[in-house]
């Protein structure tokens, strides 16, 4: 594309802007309102995922073994199931000193029989699937109990999975609310200027010359909506982790920082490519001459 | 040049525009297409500059196979066709100088040729003193020249105008005539669709009827009637 192209591309796109002057602003508006919707579930989702991830980093399972068994050919098996991070043999003699010291009693089985099984530990990797390692584990020989953090880790998953079932069908409805305004839109321009795309045409333009201009036209409404919902969106995180951060300091919220860079290329690349999208769709047909 | 082989076009709705049609048009013709609204003259042109593509037969232009052409080479084709209506399809907003340049400026040609270009073909059709005028501060004859002017800025190898003297009176539409011959002269192959009787009797060039869509009469230096 030559320079002087480009500049023509720029001067069109602002004419057409310029021309339908409200229009354009209440798209820009509903644009980052709609994008402001969707930051906010990115927020919701990072951290809920983030506190789901934390748990399982915590979350250690207990494989309780039978009386007897050599426990080395168990933890080689162990160590090579999928999310396993690393396992540890807790003896039952060991168990019970643990056990003496945190209930601060020395020799607490001295007089009866220790109780305790021996016992593997098992540190999980953030990715695991907690339900079909602990079904693997269970069903290997000579384990008798699997025992976890099962309802908090759970409850957890099954939050995190609503809430992206919940932001994926929002996201969804948002995309065709911001295509439908774009395409409106850009559909005016267009629209004033059919008798110039005819003629265009039979002159022999390209159809890429055609589009450009009103492609700029959509992404300059698209991208123009995004920074404004990403300004509003990371004022209020801040404001929303000061608040959270003096009120329950102990919920691992996630940084600003990694907030606001991520959540400003996802509403970006979405204001951009349904701004893209948008024109092209008011275009098409009157390509067709 | 030209040539329609065993053409028909039948749009969507039904209706047969052209049926079996064989023409043949060499480089350099000067050609009248004549016949009532609905003969089929207008597809012709369509066919011809690629707006439409024939349901059966073959169309060429050049050695082009239209129904052949990818979409990609549509536009690099048209540069070749000129093109000319009764409605002069001119730009409101721009001036004289900036629609004939339009032409140029949308196939990304250099500033230099559109400065030596707009003005020749401006001369040639006699609006050189109106190039800052807006369209619709011309008569009709002047609109229809800065159309033609646009059509003809490309140096095209053909010149399709649909009824150009159709909104004009006969004095005005005589200068039109005048101007389209000049182009022919220069080696523009001219087709030109009209109802304009007293035109086509006084020219004696090719005229080409068509009726219902097929072709009624092909007649060197013929008339409006047989």
């Amino acid at each position: 594309m030559k320079i002087k192209t480009a500049g023509y591309f720029m001067k069109e796109a602002s004419t057409g802007l310029s021309r339908n002057g409200l229009m354009s602003l209440a798209a820009v508006i509903t644009i980052s309102l709609s994008l402001i919707i969707l930051g906010c579930f990115y927020i919701v989702v990072t951290n809920f995922n983030h506190f789901a991830q934390m748990a399982k980093g915590v979350l250690e399972l207990r494989v309780y073994l039978d009386d007897g068994v050599d426990p080395n050919p168990l933890k080689a098996k162990i160590v090579e199931l999928d999310g396993v991070k690393s396992v540890r043999y807790v003896s039952r003699e060991d168990g019970a000193k643990w056990l003496e010291q945190s209930l601060g009693v020395k020799e607490l089985f001295v007089t009866s029989d220790n109780p305790l099984p021996d016992m593997i530990n098992i540190k999980l990797k953030d990715d695991a699937k907690v339900k079909s390692l602990v079904a693997q584990v269970s069903s290997l020989a000579g384990v008798d109990e699997v025992e976890y953090g099962k309802t908090f880790v759970e409850a957890m998953l099954v939050v995190v999975r609503i809430v992206w079932v919940l932001g994926f069908s929002l996201v969804l409805i948002i995309g065709i609310v911001v295509l439908y305004i774009i395409t409106n839109t850009i559909r005016l321009t267009v629209f004033a200027r059919r008798k110039e795309i005819e003629i265009m045409k039979l002159v022999g333009a390209t159809d890429w010359f055609i589009r450009w201009p009103f492609m700029l036209e959509g992404i300059i409404l698209g991208l123009s909506g995004a920074l404004i919902s990403a300004i509003i969106l990371s004022k209020g995180y801040h404001f929303l982790f000061q608040y959270i951060h003096q009120l329950a300091p102990f919920i691992p919220l996630l940084g600003e920082g990694i907030i606001n860079q991520k959540m400003f290329m996802l509403i970006s690349l979405v204001g951009l490519a349904f701004g893209a999208i948008g024109s092209m769709m008011s275009i098409k047909k009157f390509l067709r001459v | 040049m030209i040539q329609l082989q065993k053409v028909t076009k039948v749009y969507g709705n039904g209706v047969i525009a052209l049926n079996n049609i064989n023409i043949s048009i060499e480089k350099g013709e000067f050609v009248f297409l004549v016949g009532a609204s609905g003969a089929g003259k207008t597809t012709f042109m369509k066919l011809v500059n690629r707006r439409e593509l024939a349901t059966e037969g073959g169309v060429f232009v050049g050695r082009k196979n239209l129904s052949q052409m990818k979409e990609s080479e549509i536009p690099i084709f048209r540069r070749n066709i000129g093109t000319v209506f009764q409605d002069y399809k001119l730009l409101p907003n721009k001036t004289v100088f900036e629609n004939v340049a339009f032409a140029l400026e949308v196939i990304e040609a250099s500033k230099r040729d559109i400065l030596r270009q707009v003005p020749a073909v401006l001369d040639l059709v006699g609006l050189k003193d109106k190039a800052r005028v807006f369209p619709l501060q011309l008569s009709g004859g002047e609109q229809q020249r800065v159309s033609l002017a646009r059509a003809i800025v490309n140096r095209p190898l053909v010149l399709l105008a649909d009824e150009p003297t159709g909104n004009l009176d006969p004095d005005t539409s005589w200068g039109i005539m005048d101007l389209l011959l000049e182009i022919n002269k220069r080696g523009t192959t001219v087709i030109m669709a009209t109802h304009n009787k007293s035109v086509v009797d006084r020219m004696r060039k090719r005229v080409i009827a068509l009726d219902s869509g097929v072709v009624a009469r092909d007649e060197q230096k013929g008339a409006y009637e047989s």
